[in-house]
């Protein structure tokens, strides 16, 4: 597992602690440097001073919620408009518009979380990073993205 | 006897000698004859009236005088007859045509004189009398009026024959009868007629003559007494006037009126009540119209308001006297979120009124969200319908009945926000449980032992289930609280039922189940919501998939049906007892077999599949029996339904 080569920095931005701790540790088992951050302006501080290659958001935090972190994101910095962000999704109803909004104009994944597994998690994180500098390729994830978002156990939500 | 012969004989030509003096003065013509009927003598007045000579009469038969012009047939049963049987014949009239004198009508009387065998024959000549009173009698006759003549004693001397129709009685039965027998009030007919003996004259005196068949003649008598040459009172002349017709025409008008009277009456019995009824009607209306929580106007053709409600005046501050007359488009401004007024003609009621909206009585107009002005200019979310008001196919009108939906709005967003908060809130945990669970059970963070290993695999798969749970009652109030929304497009069946099955293979192979998939190949696409679609095929193939033992079989068939499909889902399963079919689609009910094979089932998927399918305008039905098998059938995409909200927003 030890490998010397440089070590990918993500950026976890989530208010649940449990929540926090099992994506941070798994992701630090998995080879990332790992940032975590409480609500969304921690994690834009954090993000613009580190410059992780990539930001699991979630959306309904205290303080700062992720789709505002995100566009001040995008606003502050020629980096922060490039990096990709997974928006992390209980689908709730507040959260499915903005879900939608968000996808359409940016180039942002998301996932549900209480349906995926860790193991996905780690698979989607991957995928995101590799395909990270073609536009084209994270048109596809998105489309790929939004085909999952029909597929899991749920269903979409109004407004 | 000889001499006793001749002294009668002397005794006869003596007596005749008298006789023949005495008829000689008598003003009446007069004969005598034997008893062969040969005439003895004659009165001059006789010779005078039927001009014969004296000497061609006496010694000759009665008959054979004047040139047998006196053989009247008449006459000789008179004489022939009825002398020799009664010895009298009392004024019989005889009517006859002579050659030389012509007609003649003559009144007889004659009388055998006892012993002396003689008969004398006293004949009248009555021509011109009888003339005149026959020319009396046919104007009578030809009177249609009931006329009559009676005795100063009351008794009718001679009728006609009105009188004979107006009672039904022949003449001669008639006459000799008491006059009063034949009204209706005998008392004021004799009354009547001592009137005319004591004044002379009565004019249009009322009685009602009875017919013997009971038909009533209603008259009035013209009655005058008649007098002999002297002024003796012989009788009375009666002349009545038919008036029943009149009076029965009198009656009808009477009766006309009534009857007008009584239809005037019940028409304007019938008007009240009607009036009552619509005083009812409208006490009603006008109950229900102000115990309407809405507020409601009405207005009419022009969209002034003629009418609104307590509702109304509570809502926007106007009160009825302010507003009617003015037109409701200006009395209530409305405008969008953004404060823009909404143009007149893009008012509903605007187009209700110009007929632009389909305008049947039925039909509403529900009308868009809109913001209302209040009199003191502050505003509310309305909501509400406009009904146009027709009359013989014409819009006279509109009610619009309108509602502030602040509250519900905010109902709204606080049952949003919990289902918002209870998916959110609730699986946070569960994320932490089903992350932390996996890791362990993947030994991430050390080896486990065994028992470690299941127990952790139990905590793992209870989540998993609780939140299936969750997604299923968050499916279920969002049905119930009918925020779901239908979003039809392009669906692939077979697309959606293969990811389906995609999910399911662990379970499939680990079974050994065999899928078969008969499908129609005209139905690849229908429309359909994509997201309720997959989540009716997860339901029904994952029951499948689990309640069917290892090596069974699961069919899927496709077929078209109208614009949709009908896809059944059969499998070999353990089926569903008959006594639980009825209630196997009801919210948390489970079969009592498959209680047994699966414990922690929810009860709900079926629940929520049959009310996505109703949803969508679609069926679902199930055939099934025990240990071999359930065939479930749906049928989707079938209706333009798919474009139906579960709730109106």
């Amino acid at each position: 597992m030890k490998k010397t080569h440089y070590k990918q920095k993500v950026l976890v931005v989530e208010d649940d602690s449990s929540v926090l701790r099992a994506l941070v540790d798994k992701l630090t088992r998995e080879e990332f440097t790992v940032f975590q951050a409480k609500n969304g302006e921690e994690g834009l501080a954090t993000a613009l001073r580190d410059c992780p290659d990539i930001i699991l958001l979630d959306i309904l935090m205290p303080v700062m919620d992720g789709p505002t972190m995100m566009t001040k994101l995008r606003k502050k910095s020629s980096w922060g408009k490039k990096v990709p962000i997974i928006l992390l999704t209980n689908l709730s109803t507040a959260e499915i518009s903005v879900v939608k909004a968000v996808i359409e104009a940016e180039p942002a994944y998301y996932l549900v979380k209480s349906n995926w597994s860790m193991t996905d998690v780690v698979k989607k994180v991957r995928e995101v990073l590799e395909n990270r500098s073609g536009l084209k390729l994270a048109k596809e994830i998105q489309n790929t993205v939004r085909k999952d978002l029909i597929q899991k156990k749920d269903c979409k939500l109004e407004r | 006897m000889k001499k006793n012969a001749h002294e009668v004989e002397i005794l006869r030509q003596t007596a005749l000698l008298y006789i023949k003096e005495i008829i000689d003065v008598l003003r009446e013509c007069f004969l005598i004859i034997d008893s062969n009927l040969k005439v003895i003598a004659a009165n001059d007045l006789f010779y005078q009236t039927f001009n014969v000579r004296k000497e061609e009469t006496e010694g000759q038969l009665i008959f054979d005088l004047g040139n047998r012009q006196w053989d009247i047939p008449e006459l000789r049963i008179l004489l022939t007859d009825i002398i020799p049987k009664q010895g009298v014949i009392r004024d019989y009239l005889v009517d006859h045509a002579f050659e030389t004198i012509g007609e003649k009508i003559m009144l007889v009387n004659a009388k055998q004189i006892e012993a002396s065998e003689m008969i004398i024959v006293a004949i009248e000549d009555v021509t011109q009398k009888r003339q005149t009173s026959l020319y009396a009698r046919s104007l009578i006759e030809a009177s249609l009026d009931p006329l009559v003549t009676i005795s100063a004693e009351g008794k009718i001397t001679d009728v006609n024959e009105g009188s004979i129709k107006a009672t039904g009685v022949s003449r001669q039965l008639l006459i000799g009868t008491d006059f009063s027998d034949y009204f209706t009030e005998p008392e004021k007919a004799r009354e009547g007629y001592k009137l005319v003996f004591a004044r002379g004259l009565v004019t249009d005196y009322p009685l009602t003559i009875r017919h013997k068949n009971g038909e009533l003649t209603h008259v009035l008598y013209n009655a005058s007494v008649y007098k002999d040459a002297k002024g003796t009172v012989l009788g009375i002349f009666a002349a009545a006037r038919d008036v029943t017709a009149k009076r029965s025409l009198e009656e009808k008008l009477a009766k006309f009126a009534v009857t007008q009277d009584i239809k005037v009456t019940e028409r304007t019995v019938q008007l009240r009540e009607k009036v009552k009824e619509l005083e009812e009607s409208n006490a009603r209306d006008s109950a229900v119209l102000e115990s309407i929580g809405d507020a409601l106007v009405v207005v009419d053709q022009k969209g002034k308001v003629k009418f609104v409600n307590n509702a109304f005046e509570e809502l926007f501050g106007w009160k009825q006297e302010e507003v009617l007359g003015k037109l409701m488009v200006e009395v209530i401004p409305r405008e969008d979120e953004e404060g823009s007024t909404v143009p007149f003609d893009e008012r509903i009621l605007s187009q209700v009124l110009a007929g632009k909206r389909n305008a049947t009585a039925t039909s509403t107009a529900v009308l868009p969200d809109y913001y209302c002005i209040r009199k003191n200019k502050t505003r509310f979310l309305a909501t509400g319908v406009v009904s146009p008001i027709i009359l013989d196919s014409t819009i006279i009108g509109a009610v619009e009945v309108l509602r502030d939906i602040t509250k519900e709005r905010e109902i709204d967003k606080a049952k949003s926000e919990f289902v918002s908060l209870a998916s959110h809130q609730l699986r946070t945990p569960t994320t932490s449980i089903n992350w932390f669970s996996e890791m362990l059970i993947n030994e991430e963070v050390g080896t486990l032992n065994q028992k470690q290993k299941e127990y952790c695999q139990e905590i793992h798969q209870g989540n998993q289930r609780m939140i299936e749970l969750m997604n299923a009652l968050l499916t279920v109030s969002k049905i119930e609280l009918g925020t779901f929304v239908i979003d039809p497009a392009e669906v692939n069946i077979p697309g959606i039922i293969d990811e389906v099955l995609e999910e399911l293979q662990p379970n499939i192979t680990d079974k050994l189940l065999s899928i078969n998939k008969e499908y129609s190949d005209d139905v690849l696409q229908i429309t359909s919501d994509a997201t309720l679609t997959r989540i009716i095929f997860q339901n029904l193939l994952s029951n499948a998939v689990e309640y069917t033992p290892k090596k069974g079989i699961i069919t899927i068939t496709i077929t078209k049906s109208g614009s949709g499909v009908q896809i059944e889902v059969k499998d070999t399963g353990c089926g569903v007892p008959v006594h639980d079919q009825k209630k196997l689609f009801t919210k948390f009910f489970r079969a009592s077999n498959a209680q047994k094979l699966r414990p922690d089932g929810t009860g709900l998927g079926l629940y929520i599949t049959k009310s996505i399918i109703i949803a969508m305008g679609g069926t679902i039905n199930l055939e099934s029996e025990e240990h071999k098998g359930s065939t479930f059938s749906v049928t989707i995409g079938n209706q333009d339904a798919s474009k139906k909200e579960l709730k109106a927003n």
